[in-house]
């Protein structure tokens, strides 16, 4: 590719730039922070492993300006496939180190509830980032560029998510009869201050999810927690097989045409395509890099949090925040949410949840909150650390790459950004999670429903870009007649 | 009574458009047709017959835009992209590809892209 770029102001060292400094101060902040914490306490090294792993993720998202949304609204919207491979890129390589981890001893993985709620969740979701302009990882990282539009994107996913989640009222109704009886036989099993047969969230979470399974692919099979159980049935059969699957359709339907047009072949030989396909795969170095690092990270991640747990013998957080005198906002298990490996949407609705707590709604009579994940201060939410550590990382990326500028919003986008955020915020608690707790994290351990969310995920990228495009004509044409043309 | 109320309703009406101002107002992805000559570096002297204007605009906007200025231009003629959002930039290769165009070149300014692309191979 001849990219011919011209650099401006090449006078200073690139480490004097002003923007250069920027980042450096950035960093330094982190790991005075970091330091900080280890003085209070040397059991934060759990949560500053969520702090830098998130920093790692967010610098490389912005390196390879890996926008997961793009993945599938591309195909549709410019039929283009770039980010999609990117991302199958990091599938594949995720999985092997997952397999790694696994076999080592230390994963910390939980396979999803298998249902409809997958597809129809991720739907909705995939509607949302179309016009967000990017996903849950997406935004952090467009934050971190400066970009606050994104900011609105979190705010919203944070607050849709806790209302979901925790909110009772007449639409309670809506759920059938079956879900009602089921949670009403739970709620006996459950303490007085859960209220699992009020708030539509609650009677879903107990009705319908509960009664579901979540396996993976190697206990289907009947080989669970052997080797060959996580070596074929979890990353060959369920990451690998699809991933290679995927990107043979990718070339066919997208790149073969153009390559072969290009390079001059009228009768290719295997050699070809399978050049083609290399071509394919590497034409955006950086977002191929980046998922070989994000892949590589995300794998290694599961195994320092798995060894971690090992090393205090304990199996969530909540344990080491009431060891060290912490007991606020812990759900009733003495629990918070602690995936132990890369997560976006969960921490977020806890941040919603938290300041609606502080405003006076009480939102841990839910299932969601108040037995499965905790409503922890947001500066004793790991996973949130992780969060904000992709924002400043992408921030340190994106100031050393003088990419960081402030954005503002128009009326349109900020608009778009908080419909669809809510939205992404709605399917993300309908489907368990978002396109890496549901998707990247789930297909790469071995759980298939993963491969469901992104059917459901490209279904609604699908249908978002005819509304987007719709949207788009609707309002030209608006603003064309406005203008007496 | 009503003239209270319509008062009251303009005040709440100026300061909401008041609160637009915290906001930049410039229209989001606006595109037309324009002669200029631009130097670009390592390629020289290039007519541009369109500009496309994306500061600001959030994928896929630029994307769509493009698609349909590209499909408007003649061929050979060369259109130029404005754009301050680093993930469009990174794909517009990849678009170009697609589009049948060519890629010639993406120029860095301090707080944007140029984005030159001509239709046909």
């Amino acid at each position: 590719m001849n990219v011919a770029s011209t650099s401006i102001a090449t006078e200073a060292h690139w480490l004097l730039r002003k923007s250069s400094m920027q980042a450096m101060g950035v960093f330094l902040f982190v790991v005075l922070g970091s330091l900080w914490a280890l003085a209070q306490d040397t059991r934060f090294v759990y949560l500053l492993v969520y702090v830098w792993f998130g920093l790692a993720y967010g610098a490389l998202l912005q390196y390879g300006r890996f926008c997961m949304a793009s993945a599938v609204r591309d195909l549709f919207a410019v039929k283009v496939p770039r980010m999609a491979v990117g991302v199958m890129i990091a599938v594949a390589l995720y999985a092997v180190v997952a397999a790694i981890v696994s076999l080592a001893g230390f994963s910390t993985f939980h396979p999803n509830a298998m249902g409809w709620h997958i597809v129809i969740g991720a739907a909705i979701f995939g509607f949302g980032i179309v016009f967000t302009g990017g996903c849950a990882s997406g935004s952090l990282y467009k934050t971190g560029e400066g970009n606050m539009n994104s900011m609105l994107v979190i705010l919203a996913i944070s607050f849709s998510q806790a209302i979901v989640v925790s909110a009772s009222g007449w639409w309670d109704a809506l759920v059938p009869r079956s879900w009602l009886d089921a949670a009403a036989v739970q709620a006996q099993n459950m303490p007085a201050e859960l209220t699992i047969t009020k708030g539509w969230f609650d009677i879903f979470t107990a009705g319908y999810i509960w009664g579901l399974k979540g396996t993976t692919m190697a206990e289907i099979l009947g080989m669970a927690e052997t080797a060959r159980g996580i070596i074929l049935a979890n990353t060959l059969l369920t990451a690998i097989l699809p991933v290679v699957l995927i990107l043979v359709a990718l070339y066919v339907i997208y790149y073969r045409k153009g390559y072969l047009r290009r390079s001059g072949k009228a009768n290719p030989s295997l050699r070809d395509e399978l050049a083609g396909m290399w071509a394919m795969c590497t034409s955006s170095r950086n977002t191929a890099l980046a998922g070989i690092g994000l892949g590589i990270l995300a794998g290694l991640h599961m195994y320092v949090t798995g060894a971690l747990r090992e090393h205090y013998d304990i199996f969530n957080f909540g344990e080491l925040l009431v060891a060290m005198g912490y007991t606020n906002g812990l759900s009733i298990q003495d629990t918070v949410f602690d995936p132990g490996y890369w997560y976006i949407t969960t921490q977020e609705a806890q941040w919603g949840g938290w300041i609606m707590q502080k405003l006076g709604i009480n939102s841990m009579d839910s299932i969601f909150f108040g037995l499965d994940n905790g409503l922890p201060n947001p500066l004793l939410n790991a996973p949130g650390f992780m969060s904000i550590g992709i924002i400043l990382g992408a921030a340190i990326m994106a100031l050393f790459r003088r990419e960081f500028k402030w954005k503002l919003p128009s009326w349109e986008t900020a608009f778009f950004a908080i419909v669809g955020g809510t939205l992404m915020g709605l399917g993300a608690r309908l489907a368990m999670g978002c396109n890496i707790g549901a998707f990247f994290a789930t297909v790469t351990n071995g759980d298939p429903s993963g491969w469901i969310f992104l059917i459901g995920m490209t279904i609604g990228a699908y249908i978002g870009v005819k509304v987007f495009t719709w949207w788009m004509d609707w309002s030209t044409a608006r603003k064309a007649s406005e203008c007496g043309l | 009574m009503c003239l209270i109320v319509r008062v009251a309703k303009r005040r709440v009406g100026v300061h909401i458009a008041g609160l637009f101002d915290l906001f930049h107002d410039r229209p989001v992805g606006t595109s037309g047709p324009v002669i200029k000559d631009v130097d670009i570096p390592g390629l020289g002297v290039v007519r541009v017959v369109h500009a496309v204007d994306c500061l600001g605009a959030m994928c896929p906007r630029p994307q769509l835009l493009t698609l349909k200025v590209l499909g408007e231009v003649g061929p050979g003629e060369v259109v130029e992209v404005v754009l301050d959002n680093p993930t469009a930039v990174e794909g517009f290769p990849a678009l170009a590809l697609t589009l049948g165009c060519t890629y010639l070149a993406a120029v860095r300014e301090p707080d944007r892209w140029r984005v030159y692309l001509r239709k046909g191979l």
